[in-house]
Protein backbone atom coordinates (compact mmCIF):
# COMPACT_ATOMS: atom_id res chain seq x y z
CA UNK A 1 0.00 0.00 0.00
CA UNK A 2 1.27 3.49 -0.98
CA UNK A 3 1.28 6.59 1.36
CA UNK A 4 -1.38 7.97 -0.84
CA UNK A 5 -4.02 5.53 -1.56
CA UNK A 6 -6.03 6.56 1.41
CA UNK A 7 -6.33 10.12 0.22
CA UNK A 8 -9.89 11.47 -1.10
CA UNK A 9 -9.82 13.23 -4.39
CA UNK A 10 -13.45 14.68 -5.12
CA UNK A 11 -16.57 13.22 -5.59
CA UNK A 12 -14.98 10.21 -8.00
CA UNK A 13 -15.50 6.66 -7.01
CA UNK A 14 -12.26 4.80 -7.37
CA UNK A 15 -12.03 2.70 -10.76
CA UNK A 16 -13.04 -1.07 -10.47
CA UNK A 17 -10.62 -3.39 -12.05
CA UNK A 18 -12.63 -6.16 -14.66
CA UNK A 19 -12.27 -8.94 -11.51
CA UNK A 20 -12.50 -6.74 -8.42
CA UNK A 21 -15.52 -7.42 -6.36
CA UNK A 22 -19.34 -8.53 -6.94
CA UNK A 23 -19.88 -8.96 -10.73
CA UNK A 24 -22.77 -6.81 -12.53
CA UNK A 25 -25.56 -8.29 -12.62
CA UNK A 26 -26.90 -6.71 -16.05
CA UNK A 27 -28.61 -8.72 -18.39
CA UNK A 28 -25.64 -10.42 -19.77
CA UNK A 29 -24.99 -11.41 -16.27
CA UNK A 30 -28.24 -13.03 -15.69
CA UNK A 31 -27.82 -14.45 -19.23
CA UNK A 32 -25.30 -16.50 -19.15
CA UNK A 33 -26.49 -17.53 -15.66
CA UNK A 34 -29.57 -18.63 -17.40
CA UNK A 35 -27.60 -20.66 -19.96
CA UNK A 36 -25.47 -22.16 -17.53
CA UNK A 37 -28.93 -23.32 -15.69
CA UNK A 38 -30.09 -24.61 -18.92
CA UNK A 39 -27.01 -26.29 -19.66
CA UNK A 40 -27.35 -28.16 -16.33
CA UNK A 41 -30.31 -29.15 -16.98
CA UNK A 42 -32.32 -26.84 -14.37
CA UNK A 43 -34.99 -25.30 -16.51
CA UNK A 44 -36.66 -23.75 -13.32
CA UNK A 45 -33.62 -21.70 -12.63
CA UNK A 46 -32.85 -21.08 -16.11
CA UNK A 47 -36.30 -19.79 -16.58
CA UNK A 48 -36.08 -17.03 -13.30
CA UNK A 49 -32.88 -15.94 -15.36
CA UNK A 50 -34.35 -15.56 -18.59
CA UNK A 51 -37.06 -13.40 -17.05
CA UNK A 52 -34.55 -11.64 -15.05
CA UNK A 53 -32.95 -10.92 -18.29
CA UNK A 54 -36.30 -9.23 -19.59
CA UNK A 55 -36.34 -7.17 -16.46
CA UNK A 56 -33.02 -5.61 -17.23
CA UNK A 57 -33.53 -5.39 -20.70
CA UNK A 58 -36.95 -6.40 -22.62
CA UNK A 59 -35.48 -5.71 -26.02
CA UNK A 60 -33.36 -9.29 -25.59
CA UNK A 61 -34.90 -11.48 -28.18
CA UNK A 62 -32.88 -14.08 -26.49
CA UNK A 63 -34.72 -14.42 -23.33
CA UNK A 64 -37.80 -14.55 -24.59
CA UNK A 65 -37.33 -17.77 -26.92
CA UNK A 66 -35.08 -18.39 -23.69
CA UNK A 67 -38.24 -18.58 -21.56
CA UNK A 68 -40.68 -20.25 -23.97
CA UNK A 69 -38.05 -23.16 -24.59
CA UNK A 70 -37.41 -23.59 -20.77
CA UNK A 71 -41.73 -23.84 -20.24
CA UNK A 72 -41.26 -26.58 -23.20
CA UNK A 73 -39.27 -27.97 -21.30
CA UNK A 74 -40.99 -28.30 -18.19
CA UNK A 75 -44.16 -29.55 -19.95
CA UNK A 76 -46.28 -26.31 -19.87
CA UNK A 77 -46.87 -26.79 -23.46
CA UNK A 78 -50.12 -23.85 -23.53
CA UNK A 79 -48.13 -21.35 -21.33
CA UNK A 80 -45.29 -21.76 -23.98
CA UNK A 81 -47.61 -21.48 -26.27
CA UNK A 82 -49.17 -18.09 -24.40
CA UNK A 83 -46.08 -16.96 -24.60
CA UNK A 84 -44.93 -17.45 -27.14
CA UNK A 85 -47.49 -15.14 -28.54
CA UNK A 86 -46.88 -12.34 -26.25
CA UNK A 87 -43.10 -12.40 -27.53
CA UNK A 88 -44.29 -12.66 -31.20
CA UNK A 89 -45.97 -9.00 -29.94
CA UNK A 90 -42.25 -7.75 -29.57
CA UNK A 91 -40.97 -10.04 -32.62
CA UNK A 92 -43.75 -9.95 -34.94
CA UNK A 93 -43.69 -12.89 -37.27
CA UNK A 94 -40.14 -13.68 -35.69
CA UNK A 95 -39.40 -17.28 -37.46
CA UNK A 96 -37.39 -18.85 -34.12
CA UNK A 97 -40.83 -17.63 -31.89
CA UNK A 98 -42.93 -19.61 -34.72
CA UNK A 99 -40.69 -22.35 -34.50
CA UNK A 100 -41.01 -22.49 -30.60
CA UNK A 101 -44.41 -22.60 -31.22
CA UNK A 102 -44.09 -25.38 -33.49
CA UNK A 103 -42.41 -27.77 -30.94
CA UNK A 104 -44.72 -27.12 -28.62
CA UNK A 105 -47.67 -28.16 -30.02
CA UNK A 106 -45.37 -31.05 -31.38
CA UNK A 107 -44.97 -32.24 -27.91
CA UNK A 108 -48.57 -31.65 -26.83
CA UNK A 109 -49.45 -33.72 -29.71
CA UNK A 110 -51.33 -31.06 -31.82
CA UNK A 111 -49.62 -32.19 -35.13
CA UNK A 112 -51.50 -30.28 -37.76
CA UNK A 113 -50.73 -26.85 -35.75
CA UNK A 114 -47.37 -27.87 -34.98
CA UNK A 115 -46.89 -28.13 -39.17
CA UNK A 116 -48.22 -25.29 -39.56
CA UNK A 117 -46.24 -23.25 -37.49
CA UNK A 118 -43.45 -24.82 -38.70
CA UNK A 119 -44.57 -24.02 -42.50
CA UNK A 120 -44.84 -20.46 -41.15
CA UNK A 121 -41.26 -20.21 -39.41
CA UNK A 122 -39.52 -22.00 -42.49
CA UNK A 123 -41.19 -19.70 -45.20
CA UNK A 124 -39.09 -17.12 -43.70
CA UNK A 125 -35.87 -15.56 -44.83
CA UNK A 126 -32.58 -17.71 -43.59
CA UNK A 127 -34.01 -19.80 -41.58
CA UNK A 128 -31.74 -20.07 -38.56
CA UNK A 129 -31.01 -24.25 -36.78
CA UNK A 130 -34.03 -23.62 -34.41
CA UNK A 131 -36.09 -23.46 -37.49
CA UNK A 132 -34.54 -26.30 -38.77
CA UNK A 133 -34.89 -28.27 -35.30
CA UNK A 134 -38.24 -27.58 -34.75
CA UNK A 135 -39.00 -28.99 -38.34
CA UNK A 136 -36.77 -32.13 -37.68
CA UNK A 137 -38.77 -32.65 -34.53
CA UNK A 138 -42.63 -32.31 -36.18
CA UNK A 139 -41.79 -34.26 -39.11
CA UNK A 140 -40.06 -37.02 -36.78
CA UNK A 141 -43.20 -37.20 -35.48
CA UNK A 142 -44.94 -37.82 -38.60
CA UNK A 143 -42.35 -40.47 -39.01
CA UNK A 144 -41.07 -38.70 -42.17
CA UNK A 145 -37.73 -39.18 -43.81
CA UNK A 146 -37.67 -35.31 -44.21
CA UNK A 147 -36.65 -35.51 -40.67
CA UNK A 148 -33.03 -36.66 -41.32
CA UNK A 149 -32.17 -33.91 -44.00
CA UNK A 150 -33.78 -31.01 -41.79
CA UNK A 151 -31.43 -31.89 -38.93
CA UNK A 152 -27.95 -31.74 -40.80
CA UNK A 153 -29.26 -28.68 -42.09
CA UNK A 154 -29.86 -27.49 -38.44
CA UNK A 155 -26.68 -28.91 -37.36
CA UNK A 156 -24.88 -27.57 -40.59
CA UNK A 157 -26.13 -23.73 -39.73
CA UNK A 158 -25.57 -23.83 -36.22
CA UNK A 159 -22.29 -21.93 -36.51
CA UNK A 160 -21.22 -20.68 -32.73
CA UNK A 161 -24.36 -22.54 -31.91
CA UNK A 162 -23.27 -25.75 -33.22
CA UNK A 163 -23.08 -27.26 -29.31
CA UNK A 164 -26.27 -25.92 -28.03
CA UNK A 165 -28.03 -27.35 -31.28
CA UNK A 166 -26.11 -30.86 -31.28
CA UNK A 167 -27.78 -30.98 -27.82
CA UNK A 168 -31.23 -30.22 -28.90
CA UNK A 169 -30.71 -32.67 -31.98
CA UNK A 170 -29.55 -35.49 -29.89
CA UNK A 171 -31.66 -35.26 -27.15
CA UNK A 172 -34.78 -35.05 -29.87
CA UNK A 173 -32.97 -38.66 -31.53
CA UNK A 174 -33.10 -40.08 -27.88
CA UNK A 175 -37.09 -39.05 -27.17
CA UNK A 176 -37.27 -40.63 -30.57
CA UNK A 177 -35.72 -43.78 -29.38
CA UNK A 178 -32.67 -43.32 -32.50
CA UNK A 179 -30.07 -43.76 -29.62
CA UNK A 180 -27.42 -44.97 -32.11
CA UNK A 181 -27.10 -41.04 -33.99
CA UNK A 182 -28.44 -39.77 -30.46
CA UNK A 183 -25.24 -41.24 -28.97
CA UNK A 184 -22.90 -39.94 -31.91
CA UNK A 185 -24.48 -36.41 -31.32
CA UNK A 186 -23.88 -35.74 -27.31
CA UNK A 187 -20.31 -37.17 -27.59
CA UNK A 188 -19.68 -34.22 -29.83
CA UNK A 189 -21.58 -32.21 -27.60
CA UNK A 190 -19.93 -33.07 -24.67
CA UNK A 191 -16.43 -32.50 -25.93
CA UNK A 192 -17.40 -28.73 -26.89
CA UNK A 193 -19.34 -28.30 -23.87
CA UNK A 194 -18.08 -30.18 -21.16
CA UNK A 195 -19.73 -28.46 -18.07
CA UNK A 196 -23.23 -29.45 -19.20
CA UNK A 197 -24.49 -31.40 -17.14
CA UNK A 198 -27.63 -32.59 -19.32
CA UNK A 199 -25.40 -32.98 -22.18
CA UNK A 200 -23.40 -35.91 -19.79
CA UNK A 201 -27.27 -37.18 -18.58
CA UNK A 202 -28.74 -37.53 -22.14
CA UNK A 203 -25.81 -39.14 -23.19
CA UNK A 204 -25.89 -41.43 -19.88
CA UNK A 205 -29.47 -42.19 -20.73
CA UNK A 206 -28.56 -43.19 -24.75
CA UNK A 207 -25.26 -45.28 -23.54
CA UNK A 208 -27.73 -46.96 -21.13
CA UNK A 209 -30.21 -47.50 -23.40
CA UNK A 210 -27.58 -49.12 -25.73
CA UNK A 211 -26.23 -51.35 -22.76
CA UNK A 212 -22.81 -49.54 -22.93
CA UNK A 213 -21.13 -49.57 -19.63
CA UNK A 214 -19.69 -46.15 -20.11
CA UNK A 215 -23.22 -45.04 -19.14
CA UNK A 216 -21.76 -44.96 -16.21
CA UNK A 217 -19.03 -42.71 -16.28
CA UNK A 218 -21.77 -40.75 -17.64
CA UNK A 219 -23.94 -40.29 -15.12
CA UNK A 220 -21.11 -39.93 -12.88
CA UNK A 221 -19.96 -36.63 -15.23
CA UNK A 222 -23.43 -35.68 -14.97
CA UNK A 223 -24.38 -35.81 -10.87
CA UNK A 224 -20.71 -34.31 -10.31
CA UNK A 225 -21.54 -31.07 -12.59
CA UNK A 226 -24.28 -30.56 -10.77
CA UNK A 227 -24.13 -32.54 -7.61
CA UNK A 228 -27.93 -33.30 -5.78
CA UNK A 229 -29.50 -33.51 -9.63
CA UNK A 230 -31.33 -36.74 -8.28
CA UNK A 231 -32.71 -37.70 -11.89
CA UNK A 232 -28.91 -38.44 -12.69
CA UNK A 233 -28.47 -39.96 -9.40
CA UNK A 234 -31.69 -42.15 -10.24
CA UNK A 235 -30.36 -43.15 -13.69
CA UNK A 236 -27.06 -43.81 -12.13
CA UNK A 237 -28.17 -46.09 -9.49
CA UNK A 238 -30.20 -47.74 -11.69
CA UNK A 239 -27.57 -48.47 -14.35
CA UNK A 240 -24.89 -49.52 -11.82
CA UNK A 241 -27.66 -52.12 -10.13
CA UNK A 242 -27.74 -53.87 -14.10
CA UNK A 243 -26.10 -56.56 -15.02
CA UNK A 244 -25.01 -57.03 -18.85
CA UNK A 245 -27.58 -59.27 -19.97
CA UNK A 246 -30.00 -56.26 -18.73
CA UNK A 247 -27.54 -53.70 -20.10
CA UNK A 248 -27.58 -55.01 -23.17
CA UNK A 249 -31.35 -55.88 -23.50
CA UNK A 250 -31.67 -52.07 -22.55
CA UNK A 251 -34.22 -52.96 -19.38
CA UNK B 1 -30.57 2.60 -33.89
CA UNK B 2 -29.70 -0.43 -35.41
CA UNK B 3 -32.06 -3.16 -35.02
CA UNK B 4 -31.01 -6.38 -34.16
CA UNK B 5 -32.97 -8.47 -36.11
CA UNK B 6 -33.26 -7.14 -39.20
CA UNK B 7 -29.56 -4.83 -39.11
CA UNK B 8 -32.09 -2.05 -40.83
CA UNK B 9 -30.87 1.79 -39.02
CA UNK B 10 -33.57 3.01 -37.60
CA UNK B 11 -34.23 7.12 -36.82
CA UNK B 12 -32.81 7.21 -33.16
CA UNK B 13 -36.24 7.80 -30.54
CA UNK B 14 -38.05 5.22 -32.51
CA UNK B 15 -39.61 2.26 -30.16
CA UNK B 16 -40.18 -0.24 -32.97
CA UNK B 17 -38.47 -0.95 -36.55
CA UNK B 18 -39.71 0.53 -39.41
CA UNK B 19 -38.53 -2.77 -41.22
CA UNK B 20 -39.46 -5.43 -39.13
CA UNK B 21 -41.78 -4.06 -36.34
CA UNK B 22 -39.29 -5.31 -33.70
CA UNK B 23 -38.91 -4.16 -30.03
CA UNK B 24 -36.04 -1.54 -30.26
CA UNK B 25 -35.62 -0.02 -26.71
CA UNK B 26 -37.81 -0.23 -23.44
CA UNK B 27 -41.47 0.62 -23.94
CA UNK B 28 -42.84 3.05 -21.69
CA UNK B 29 -45.55 1.29 -20.04
CA UNK B 30 -44.02 -1.60 -17.64
CA UNK B 31 -44.69 -5.53 -19.46
CA UNK B 32 -44.61 -8.57 -17.42
CA UNK B 33 -41.74 -10.39 -18.17
CA UNK B 34 -42.28 -13.59 -15.60
CA UNK B 35 -44.22 -16.21 -17.80
CA UNK B 36 -47.73 -17.64 -16.82
CA UNK B 37 -47.51 -21.00 -15.02
CA UNK B 38 -48.75 -24.10 -15.22
CA UNK B 39 -50.98 -25.20 -11.59
CA UNK B 40 -49.26 -28.87 -10.51
CA UNK B 41 -53.44 -30.60 -10.17
CA UNK B 42 -53.63 -29.69 -13.85
CA UNK B 43 -50.51 -31.87 -15.32
CA UNK B 44 -52.14 -35.25 -14.65
CA UNK B 45 -55.69 -34.05 -16.91
CA UNK B 46 -53.21 -32.60 -19.42
CA UNK B 47 -51.09 -35.28 -19.89
CA UNK B 48 -54.11 -37.62 -20.37
CA UNK B 49 -55.37 -35.57 -22.90
CA UNK B 50 -52.18 -35.10 -24.88
CA UNK B 51 -52.00 -39.02 -24.47
CA UNK B 52 -55.70 -39.74 -25.90
CA UNK B 53 -54.51 -36.85 -28.56
CA UNK B 54 -51.51 -39.21 -29.86
CA UNK B 55 -53.24 -42.10 -30.08
CA UNK B 56 -55.60 -40.54 -32.49
CA UNK B 57 -53.25 -38.93 -34.11
CA UNK B 58 -50.77 -41.58 -34.38
CA UNK B 59 -53.04 -44.27 -34.86
CA UNK B 60 -54.22 -44.17 -38.38
CA UNK B 61 -51.00 -42.54 -39.27
CA UNK B 62 -49.22 -45.37 -38.05
CA UNK B 63 -51.08 -48.12 -39.16
CA UNK B 64 -50.12 -51.12 -41.31
CA UNK B 65 -50.45 -50.53 -44.97
CA UNK B 66 -53.61 -53.29 -44.90
CA UNK B 67 -55.10 -51.59 -42.21
CA UNK B 68 -54.81 -48.31 -44.54
CA UNK B 69 -56.17 -50.05 -47.20
CA UNK B 70 -59.32 -51.47 -45.39
CA UNK B 71 -59.88 -47.65 -43.85
CA UNK B 72 -59.76 -46.12 -47.39
CA UNK B 73 -62.16 -49.20 -48.26
CA UNK B 74 -64.41 -48.34 -45.74
CA UNK B 75 -64.46 -44.61 -47.67
CA UNK B 76 -65.09 -45.99 -50.80
CA UNK B 77 -67.42 -48.89 -50.78
CA UNK B 78 -70.44 -47.55 -48.79
CA UNK B 79 -71.97 -50.84 -48.08
CA UNK B 80 -68.87 -51.88 -46.08
CA UNK B 81 -69.27 -48.92 -44.23
CA UNK B 82 -72.83 -50.20 -43.27
CA UNK B 83 -71.62 -53.10 -42.39
CA UNK B 84 -69.33 -51.04 -39.76
CA UNK B 85 -71.53 -48.27 -39.04
CA UNK B 86 -73.26 -51.80 -36.61
CA UNK B 87 -71.34 -49.62 -34.39
CA UNK B 88 -73.02 -46.13 -34.43
CA UNK B 89 -70.85 -43.41 -36.11
CA UNK B 90 -67.64 -45.71 -36.51
CA UNK B 91 -67.54 -45.57 -40.04
CA UNK B 92 -67.80 -41.76 -39.91
CA UNK B 93 -64.75 -42.08 -37.14
CA UNK B 94 -62.63 -44.15 -39.14
CA UNK B 95 -62.99 -41.62 -41.71
CA UNK B 96 -62.69 -38.62 -39.61
CA UNK B 97 -65.98 -37.31 -40.45
CA UNK B 98 -67.45 -37.98 -36.85
CA UNK B 99 -68.43 -34.42 -37.02
CA UNK B 100 -71.20 -34.53 -39.65
CA UNK B 101 -72.87 -37.35 -37.25
CA UNK B 102 -71.79 -36.49 -34.03
CA UNK B 103 -75.08 -34.65 -32.62
CA UNK B 104 -76.85 -37.65 -34.12
CA UNK B 105 -74.63 -40.44 -32.04
CA UNK B 106 -75.05 -38.10 -28.92
CA UNK B 107 -78.86 -38.58 -29.61
CA UNK B 108 -78.85 -42.27 -30.14
CA UNK B 109 -76.84 -42.37 -26.31
CA UNK B 110 -79.32 -40.55 -24.55
CA UNK B 111 -82.26 -42.20 -26.50
CA UNK B 112 -80.70 -45.70 -25.93
CA UNK B 113 -79.65 -44.61 -22.39
CA UNK B 114 -83.28 -43.66 -21.40
CA UNK B 115 -84.80 -47.00 -23.09
CA UNK B 116 -82.94 -49.23 -21.17
CA UNK B 117 -83.57 -47.08 -18.11
CA UNK B 118 -87.14 -47.11 -18.65
CA UNK B 119 -87.16 -50.84 -19.94
CA UNK B 120 -90.15 -52.70 -19.31
CA UNK B 121 -92.07 -50.18 -19.85
CA UNK B 122 -93.80 -48.75 -23.39
CA UNK B 123 -92.17 -45.74 -23.03
CA UNK B 124 -89.12 -47.95 -22.89
CA UNK B 125 -89.78 -50.16 -25.50
CA UNK B 126 -90.65 -46.61 -27.44
CA UNK B 127 -87.31 -44.74 -27.09
CA UNK B 128 -85.35 -47.81 -27.89
CA UNK B 129 -87.19 -48.00 -30.85
CA UNK B 130 -86.37 -44.88 -31.78
CA UNK B 131 -82.48 -45.63 -31.13
CA UNK B 132 -82.78 -48.62 -33.65
CA UNK B 133 -84.50 -45.84 -35.68
CA UNK B 134 -81.54 -43.54 -35.49
CA UNK B 135 -79.24 -45.47 -35.87
CA UNK B 136 -80.48 -46.95 -39.33
CA UNK B 137 -80.44 -43.04 -40.33
CA UNK B 138 -76.88 -42.54 -39.19
CA UNK B 139 -75.76 -45.96 -41.73
CA UNK B 140 -77.18 -45.02 -44.14
CA UNK B 141 -75.83 -41.61 -44.21
CA UNK B 142 -72.68 -43.25 -44.76
CA UNK B 143 -72.84 -42.70 -48.87
CA UNK B 144 -75.74 -45.62 -49.09
CA UNK B 145 -77.87 -42.62 -49.96
CA UNK B 146 -75.16 -41.43 -53.06
CA UNK B 147 -75.37 -44.74 -54.45
CA UNK B 148 -79.37 -45.76 -54.40
CA UNK B 149 -81.02 -43.16 -56.26
CA UNK B 150 -84.55 -44.16 -56.35
CA UNK B 151 -86.69 -43.13 -54.10
CA UNK B 152 -88.77 -47.12 -53.02
CA UNK B 153 -85.31 -48.64 -53.46
CA UNK B 154 -84.13 -46.24 -50.60
CA UNK B 155 -87.51 -46.94 -48.65
CA UNK B 156 -86.63 -51.10 -49.14
CA UNK B 157 -83.36 -50.44 -48.17
CA UNK B 158 -84.01 -48.23 -44.96
CA UNK B 159 -86.75 -51.19 -44.18
CA UNK B 160 -84.00 -53.82 -44.34
CA UNK B 161 -81.47 -51.98 -42.06
CA UNK B 162 -84.13 -51.39 -39.78
CA UNK B 163 -84.54 -55.00 -39.63
CA UNK B 164 -81.59 -56.32 -39.14
CA UNK B 165 -80.44 -53.66 -36.50
CA UNK B 166 -83.63 -54.76 -34.71
CA UNK B 167 -82.52 -58.18 -34.96
CA UNK B 168 -79.27 -57.19 -33.33
CA UNK B 169 -80.70 -55.04 -30.88
CA UNK B 170 -82.55 -58.18 -29.57
CA UNK B 171 -79.72 -60.90 -29.69
CA UNK B 172 -76.32 -58.47 -28.30
CA UNK B 173 -77.91 -57.84 -25.03
CA UNK B 174 -78.49 -62.01 -25.14
CA UNK B 175 -75.06 -62.22 -26.03
CA UNK B 176 -73.92 -59.82 -23.45
CA UNK B 177 -75.83 -60.35 -20.56
CA UNK B 178 -76.54 -64.31 -21.12
CA UNK B 179 -77.09 -64.96 -17.24
CA UNK B 180 -79.80 -62.23 -17.46
CA UNK B 181 -83.20 -61.88 -18.69
CA UNK B 182 -86.39 -60.28 -18.10
CA UNK B 183 -90.05 -60.82 -17.90
CA UNK B 184 -93.52 -59.48 -17.05
CA UNK B 185 -95.29 -61.21 -14.34
CA UNK B 186 -98.59 -62.08 -13.63
CA UNK B 187 -98.55 -62.32 -9.96
CA UNK B 188 -99.40 -60.07 -7.33
CA UNK B 189 -97.55 -60.16 -3.84
CA UNK B 190 -98.79 -57.64 -1.65
CA UNK B 191 -96.07 -58.53 0.58
CA UNK B 192 -92.87 -58.62 -1.79
CA UNK B 193 -94.39 -55.51 -3.32
CA UNK B 194 -94.87 -57.19 -6.57
CA UNK B 195 -97.85 -56.83 -8.79
CA UNK B 196 -99.48 -57.52 -11.96
CA UNK B 197 -97.76 -56.15 -14.78
CA UNK B 198 -94.58 -55.63 -13.41
CA UNK B 199 -91.01 -55.77 -14.96
CA UNK B 200 -88.61 -58.36 -13.48
CA UNK B 201 -85.20 -58.82 -13.76
CA UNK B 202 -84.37 -62.55 -13.66
CA UNK B 203 -81.35 -64.41 -13.13
CA UNK B 204 -81.09 -67.46 -15.56
CA UNK B 205 -79.75 -70.98 -13.65
CA UNK B 206 -78.02 -72.83 -16.46
CA UNK B 207 -77.68 -76.30 -13.58
CA UNK B 208 -80.78 -77.16 -11.57
CA UNK B 209 -80.84 -75.23 -8.46
CA UNK B 210 -79.80 -77.01 -4.97
CA UNK B 211 -82.90 -75.84 -3.33
CA UNK B 212 -85.02 -73.49 -3.78
CA UNK B 213 -86.51 -71.37 -0.67
CA UNK B 214 -90.42 -70.94 -0.46
CA UNK B 215 -91.57 -67.89 -1.92
CA UNK B 216 -88.93 -67.34 -4.52
CA UNK B 217 -90.01 -66.38 -7.61
CA UNK B 218 -88.97 -68.25 -10.44
CA UNK B 219 -88.96 -68.32 -14.22
CA UNK B 220 -90.58 -71.54 -15.88
CA UNK B 221 -91.43 -72.61 -19.17
CA UNK B 222 -95.55 -73.80 -19.46
CA UNK B 223 -94.70 -76.09 -22.20
CA UNK B 224 -92.73 -78.23 -19.86
CA UNK B 225 -96.20 -79.50 -18.37
CA UNK B 226 -96.09 -82.96 -17.90
CA UNK B 227 -98.41 -84.70 -20.24
CA UNK B 228 -102.74 -84.24 -20.32
CA UNK B 229 -101.15 -80.77 -19.89
CA UNK B 230 -103.33 -79.19 -22.81
CA UNK B 231 -106.55 -80.35 -21.20
CA UNK B 232 -106.50 -77.81 -18.47
CA UNK B 233 -103.87 -75.47 -19.41
CA UNK B 234 -104.75 -72.63 -22.17
CA UNK B 235 -101.89 -70.45 -22.14
CA UNK B 236 -99.81 -69.63 -24.73
CA UNK B 237 -96.94 -67.69 -23.22
CA UNK B 238 -93.60 -69.87 -23.44
CA UNK B 239 -91.92 -68.76 -20.33
CA UNK B 240 -93.85 -67.01 -16.91
CA UNK B 241 -92.56 -66.19 -13.46
CA UNK B 242 -94.41 -68.14 -10.54
CA UNK B 243 -93.98 -68.56 -7.08
CA UNK B 244 -91.88 -71.58 -5.12
CA UNK B 245 -95.01 -72.46 -2.42
CA UNK B 246 -94.40 -76.33 -1.90
CA UNK B 247 -90.84 -78.27 -1.22
CA UNK B 248 -89.88 -81.41 -2.92
CA UNK B 249 -91.91 -83.94 -0.70
CA UNK B 250 -93.86 -81.56 0.92
CA UNK B 251 -97.87 -81.99 0.09
CA UNK B 252 -99.93 -78.93 -0.36
CA UNK B 253 -103.68 -78.33 -0.36
CA UNK B 254 -106.01 -75.43 -0.20
CA UNK B 255 -108.18 -74.52 2.84
CA UNK B 256 -110.34 -71.44 3.15
CA UNK B 257 -108.31 -69.35 0.07
CA UNK B 258 -104.87 -69.68 1.84
CA UNK B 259 -102.18 -72.51 0.81
CA UNK B 260 -101.40 -74.95 3.51
CA UNK B 261 -98.33 -77.08 2.95
CA UNK B 262 -97.90 -80.11 5.49
CA UNK B 263 -100.00 -78.66 8.31
CA UNK B 264 -98.20 -74.98 7.46
CA UNK B 265 -100.67 -72.48 6.68
CA UNK B 266 -99.15 -69.99 4.29
CA UNK B 267 -99.96 -65.99 4.53
CA UNK B 268 -101.92 -64.93 2.08
CA UNK B 269 -100.14 -61.58 1.67
CA UNK B 270 -97.08 -63.18 0.51
CA UNK B 271 -99.02 -66.72 -0.55
CA UNK B 272 -101.81 -65.57 -2.60
CA UNK B 273 -103.89 -68.11 -4.32
CA UNK B 274 -104.27 -67.99 -7.68
CA UNK B 275 -108.15 -67.24 -9.11
CA UNK B 276 -108.30 -70.75 -10.85
CA UNK B 277 -107.11 -72.46 -7.98
CA UNK B 278 -109.97 -70.54 -5.33
CA UNK B 279 -112.75 -72.74 -4.74
CA UNK B 280 -111.16 -75.71 -5.61
CA UNK B 281 -110.69 -78.71 -3.95
CA UNK B 282 -107.39 -80.70 -3.71
CA UNK B 283 -104.25 -82.35 -2.26
CA UNK B 284 -100.99 -82.54 -4.23
CA UNK B 285 -97.86 -84.70 -3.73
CA UNK B 286 -94.39 -82.52 -4.18
CA UNK B 287 -92.11 -85.29 -5.85
CA UNK B 288 -88.35 -85.02 -5.00
CA UNK B 289 -86.45 -82.66 -6.73
CA UNK B 290 -89.96 -81.22 -8.21
CA UNK B 291 -91.52 -77.88 -6.87
CA UNK B 292 -95.08 -76.52 -6.28
CA UNK B 293 -95.19 -73.42 -8.71
CA UNK B 294 -98.31 -71.26 -8.11
CA UNK B 295 -99.14 -69.30 -11.01
CA UNK B 296 -102.17 -67.22 -12.57
CA UNK B 297 -102.55 -69.88 -15.76
CA UNK B 298 -105.29 -69.47 -17.65
CA UNK B 299 -106.70 -72.62 -17.96
CA UNK B 300 -109.26 -73.76 -20.07
CA UNK B 301 -112.63 -74.16 -18.71
CA UNK B 302 -112.87 -71.33 -16.45
CA UNK B 303 -114.93 -72.11 -12.79
CA UNK B 304 -114.95 -76.08 -13.55
CA UNK B 305 -113.90 -78.81 -10.85
CA UNK B 306 -110.36 -79.64 -11.36
CA UNK B 307 -108.82 -82.99 -10.35
CA UNK B 308 -105.74 -83.42 -8.28
CA UNK B 309 -104.07 -84.53 -11.09
CA UNK B 310 -104.89 -81.50 -13.27
CA UNK B 311 -103.82 -79.26 -10.69
CA UNK B 312 -100.60 -81.53 -10.34
CA UNK B 313 -99.52 -81.26 -13.80
CA UNK B 314 -99.97 -77.92 -14.63
CA UNK B 315 -98.35 -76.31 -11.34
CA UNK B 316 -95.52 -79.22 -10.47
CA UNK B 317 -92.11 -77.95 -11.95
CA UNK B 318 -89.04 -80.60 -12.11
CA UNK B 319 -85.49 -78.59 -10.73
CA UNK B 320 -84.46 -79.05 -13.90
CA UNK B 321 -87.44 -76.93 -15.77
CA UNK B 322 -86.76 -73.40 -13.82
CA UNK B 323 -84.97 -71.40 -15.98
CA UNK B 324 -84.00 -68.55 -13.42
CA UNK B 325 -84.92 -66.66 -10.41
CA UNK B 326 -86.31 -62.80 -9.78
CA UNK B 327 -84.12 -60.76 -8.36
CA UNK B 328 -85.10 -57.20 -9.25
CA UNK B 329 -87.76 -55.30 -9.97
CA UNK B 330 -87.42 -53.11 -12.61
CA UNK B 331 -90.27 -51.39 -13.86
CA UNK B 332 -92.81 -49.59 -12.69
CA UNK B 333 -89.85 -46.98 -11.41
CA UNK B 334 -91.33 -46.16 -8.48
CA UNK B 335 -91.25 -49.26 -7.03
CA UNK B 336 -87.44 -50.44 -7.98
CA UNK B 337 -85.53 -52.46 -6.20
CA UNK B 338 -84.32 -55.81 -5.12
CA UNK B 339 -86.58 -58.47 -4.03
CA UNK B 340 -86.15 -59.98 -1.07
Amino acid sequence: MDRFSRLEFGDEAPQKGPFSGEPIRDADYFYKEAMKYWLGGDYELALRNYSRVLECDQTRFEAWAGQVLMLVELGEYREANLWADKALGFFPEHPELLALKAIACARDARLDQAVAYSDNSIAKDNPTPWVWLARAEVFLNRKSPISESCLSKAVGSAGELAGVIKLEAGRLLQRKRNFVLAAQYLKEVVQMLPKSALAWYELGRCQAALGLSDAVQSFEQSVRLRPGWEQAQAELNKVQNKGFFKRLLGK
Amino acid sequence: MKCARCQFENIPGRDRCIRCNSILGAVGAAIEVYPPRMPAWRKPFRDFMRWLRSHRVAGPRVATDRVRQGLARVGSDPFVGLVVSVVPGLAHLLRRRFREVSLLVLAWVILLASGVFLYGSGIGFLLIGLAIGLHAWIALQFGLFKEIAGFAERIVMTLVIVAVLTLLYRGLPRLLFHGYTGAHTALTIPALNVQAGDYLLVRRMVHAPERLPRGALVLVHPSRFRNSRRDVLDDERTEMVGQVVGLPGETAHIRDRVYVVGEEVLDPARFPVPEWLQGQSWRVDVPVDSYFVSSPYRVMGHGRRLTDDAVQNVSIFAADDIRGRAFMLWWPLSRRGFIE
